[in-house]
């Protein structure tokens, strides 16, 4: 059996545990342990000698993304390459192996009094390949940007056995073309990320909550507006989140995590360098929206404060067991209320429960569905991507999450665009046995 | 001739003719043209590169792109602008700034450069420490692939699902496509600012301060670093604005906020340079002292000419903890050598311009300050840097790729070049050096 010689050097878990490294059903034929990035790079060689499929796993957290696998035959589990490789607090910068936790990683450097400007779910699971290979971030994407923004140097195992390094340690480098950029949100499809190198911030001097509920999603999206238009926002000051919570959020967020209103809230985290300037943000903020005609408004500070984004962080998780169903949906900023609408809308016509959560600032909001009955889920996912895609310019729903008999009916990445067969040929040269997660991807790639 | 060389003057060859398309459309047609009859061609923005991407070194075609020149769409309703190439940087901040918004990356050429150019060289700028460089404000684009295809690529919205192509194409200088057209995102203006101007006697010293600024995570929106020779550079020209010839160095900071946040933040740096013992520190909150000191740090570069007829300028990136020890190796290679060397860069990121003056009409000075230009390139990769921070490879920095890279990445950078431009006409040789000569290295 040639997965039986792909593993045979390596770590190995018993047979019995195969069953909790599964991807949308399709267990593989054994979990290999790898624990330097050297022995990744062989293990990838091995397997595309034999034509192994290899699935990466970091913490399991994302594991629902992508299409259902052609084949699942090896998995690579990388929580061994957990080191940090070098953290030089002078230089705001850290390197470390991919299979890191996040929180693990952000306890060394909260020693310093700095952090690594992601927030995406499962911090205490999530590990830096994983959040690199699925995009995966959170609330103060508003204020900090996303992976590819932060990312400055990757290591990759490919599938021929050779480690590459594109970027480094430097903020400023455009030696040759920008390869780091194609393995954000590849889904593990171009090599397995053995080492990365992010840009660190320095930890905010005053951070505090600002909430404020609305009797309509109008009026919601109004005041989010005349503030993401308004309001600058930067290293240190200004809001750094700006999160828009349906009724049907809050009212799980009040049950896990933080006594909320249920109606539509608006809920801003504002940083400041003196207390202040904090006092005068929030003085500000509720001038705009008591101006929208927001019901009540209030501020947060300290322990409450923490609980309250650390629930809106995590909110996937904790609503994990209420919906079957994730949707990431980008679109223009200014549309971000209307596919909330759209998504309520669709969801009451196919009898679905349903609740959002928008990055209100940056037109990026998560929908959440469920239902017994996949026709239905998969039928309003049709019908929102169809509405989605109407704004054009690049707006698009992906199914972050669903159940196999889901995704047999929709396409979780939806419609390939013009540019598709360049990505394609970007795979076909960089896999060109096909071994990286096999048909999880864009297209089938 | 204007279309022999870019803004880096050592290599020179002329374009067979050179054509000025005004839409989308004619561009895919030169190309198409090109393609049919095995012509090499390449994009020309404004010819303010510093690498000689944008010169034709294989003749051929030049397509310079100085017709499309329209602000297409400003959305601020989305904090997007939509531009065809050959608008500047500070055209996009000026249409911005009507409703208190900004474009962020604002390259020392920013009132001269096209966005087309900025986006193949990923450009930076003074204030990149803080907003990032141009690859993190642009959003979508339009492309005319090597094939004559045109492309959509991104948009307005984020993360379209895929490879990040926008992401691999920006600072790939022009040779996997011409853009024809860019989503660029702009962002609100800060509340206020504040410039600082610290003078220093010792460069250590200088250095010394910019390393702790970083270090005790004191985020300015710019740190700028000018040695003695580059002010008295500016000074004798018709450029001056007072800077202080008689220092070794001097370090320009910028900072953003509300006015308490400014004064906290000028407080800070100014214990910091006092303790690394500047021999003064001013602070200003003139919207006025401060354009007229970042103007004079703009100019520096175009004052060279005032010091030698000519220079050869690096762009070196290094680990900000090492610029004491690297601005003390500059200039032992300045004694070494007997060339000035004028230091004037972006220290907050520690991307160094060393521009190292030689007279061409002096028999050797030239290749002895190229020399010193890789000397001091290999030096900054040995300290954990790269050989170009913001002005791009081109012909320039071709051979030094393998300092930074194995050959297998090189070649993995060569698959996107074969998967964009199978033909290899579209402004070829430049960035990846050629394999045998690698290989014998």
């Amino acid at each position: 059996m040639s997965v039986d010689r792909v593993v045979s050097d390596s770590t190995t878990l018993g047979f019995e545990e195969l069953a909790k490294f599964q991807v949308d059903g399709v267990k593989p034929k054994a979990v290999v342990v790898p624990e330097t990035a050297e022995e990744l790079a062989a293990i990838l060689k091995r397997a595309n000698d034999e034509q192994v499929a290899v699935t990466p796993w970091g913490g399991g957290t994302m594991m629902s993304m992508g299409g259902i696998p052609k084949r699942v035959e090896v998995v690579l589990l990388l929580q061994k390459l957990n080191r940090v490789v070098e953290y030089l607090p002078e230089e705001l910068v850290v390197t470390a192996e991919a299979g890191i936790t996040l929180e693990n990683l952000q306890a060394t450097l909260a020693k310093n009094g700095q952090f690594l400007a992601l927030d995406p779910p499962y911090a205490s699971r999530a590990t830096l390949g994983g959040i690199v290979a699925v995009n995966s971030f959170g609330p103060i994407c508003h204020l900090y940007g996303r992976v590819r923004d932060l990312l400055l140097g990757i290591r990759v195992a490919n599938s021929d056995g050779s480690l590459t390094s594109f970027g480094g340690r430097v903020v400023k480098n455009v030696a040759g073309y920008d390869m780091k950029k194609l393995y954000v949100g590849s889904l593990g499809t171009l090599g397995v990320i053995a080492v990365t190198t992010f840009k660190l911030c320095p930890m905010p001097m005053f951070d505090a909550t600002f909430l404020a509920a609305f009797k309509s999603l109008d009026d919601l999206a109004k005041a989010s507006h005349e503030i993401v238009s308004t309001c600058h926002s930067s290293i240190g000051i200004g809001p750094s989140a700006v999160e828009g919570l349906d009724p049907n959020s809050c009212a799980i967020l009040a049950c896990n995590s933080f006594d909320i209103p249920q109606d539509y809230v608006l809920a801003l985290r504002v940083l400041a360098m003196t207390d202040g300037s904090l006092r005068e943000r929030i003085r500000e903020l509720s001038g705009i929206t008591s101006k929208h005609e927001s019901k009540s408004a209030f501020s947060v500070e300290g322990a409450e404060h923490e609980l309250l984004w650390r629930g809106i962080r995590e909110y996937p998780q904790l609503s994990s067991g209420r919906f079957s169903v994730r949707c990431k949906v980008s679109t223009l900023i200014s549309k971000v209320g209307e596919a909330m609408d759209a998504a309520r809308k669709v969801s009451e016509k196919y009898r679905l429960e349903h609740s959002s959560v928008a990055h209100m600032g940056v037109g990026v909001l998560h929908v959440y569905l469920n239902s017994s009955d996949p026709d239905m889920l998969s039928k309003a996912v049709q019908e929102l991507r169809t509405y989605v895609l109407g704004a054009g310019s690049g707006s698009s729903v992906v199914v972050e999450a669903a159940p196999a008999s889901v995704k047999l009916k929709v396409d979780v990445w939806g419609p390939v665009r013009k540019d598709f067969f360049l990505m394609q040929g970007i795979k076909t040269r960089f896999d060109p046995i096909g071994i990286l997660n096999p048909g999880r991807f864009i297209g089938g790639i | 001739m204007v279309y022999e060389c870019d803004g880096q003057t050592f290599f020179k060859s002329a374009p067979d003719i050179v054509v000025f398309p005004t839409s989308t459309e004619e561009v895919s047609e030169i190309v198409d043209v090109c393609n049919r009859h095995g012509v090499p061609y390449l994009p020309r923005g404004a010819g303010t590169a510093l690498s000689g991407s944008a010169v034709a070194i294989k003749r051929g075609v030049m397509i310079t792109l100085s017709r499309m020149n329209r602000i297409m769409r400003v959305d601020f309703d989305n904090q997007r602008i939509v531009v065809e190439p050959y608008v500047t940087a500070s055209q996009i901040t000026a249409a911005a700034s009507e409703r208190g918004f900004f474009y962020a990356p604002d390259p020392a050429s920013y009132t001269v450069s096209s966005i087309g150019g900025n986006i193949a060289h990923n450009a930076g700028g003074n204030h990149c420490i803080k907003y990032g460089v141009t690859t993190n404000h642009i959003l979508g684009l339009e492309i005319v692939l090597p094939n004559g295809t045109v492309l959509e690529i991104g948009g307005k919205a984020l993360d379209p699902p895929g490879y990040d192509l926008v992401g691999l194409l920006v600072g790939s200088e022009g040779t996997l496509g011409i853009v024809t057209k860019a989503i660029v995102r702009i962002l609100r203006k800060a509340p206020g600012s504040a410039a600082l101007l610290a003078v220093f006697d010792s460069i250590v010293d200088a250095s010394n301060a910019v390393s702790e600024t970083i270090a005790v995570g004191k985020t300015a929106a710019a740190i700028e670093f000018m040695d003695q020779l580059a002010m008295r550079a500016v000074e004798s020209g018709v450029r001056a604005c007072g800077l202080p010839v008689d220092a070794e160095a001097i370090i320009l900071f910028e900072v953003e906020g509300y006015s308490e946040e400014l004064d906290l933040q000028g407080q800070h740096m100014m214990e910091i340079c006092k303790k690394n013992h500047a021999r003064s520190v001013a602070m200003s909150k003139d919207p006025a002292g401060i354009a007229k000191l970042m103007a004079g740090r703009k100019a520096a570069f175009g004052s060279m000419g005032n010091l030698a007829p000519a220079y050869v300028c690096d762009d070196g990136t290094i680990p900000r903890s090492r610029l004491p020890e690297v601005m003390t190796k500059i200039r032992e290679k300045s004694v070494e050598t007997g060339l000035m060397i004028a230091n004037v860069f972006h220290a907050g990121e520690g991307n160094l311009h060393p521009l190292i003056l030689y007279n061409p009409r002096k028999q050797g000075e030239a290749s002895k300050a190229l020399k010193a230009g890789m000397d001091l390139l290999r030096l900054c990769v040995e300290v954990g840097g790269t050989i170009t921070g913001e002005h791009g490879v081109g012909i320039e920095k071709k051979e030094l790729m393998s300092f930074q890279y194995t050959e297998q990445e090189l070649d993995r950078m060569r698959f996107i070049k074969e998967i964009f431009d199978s033909e290899g006409l579209c402004n070829p040789d430049k960035i990846l050096p050629n394999k045998e000569l690698t290989m014998l290295a």
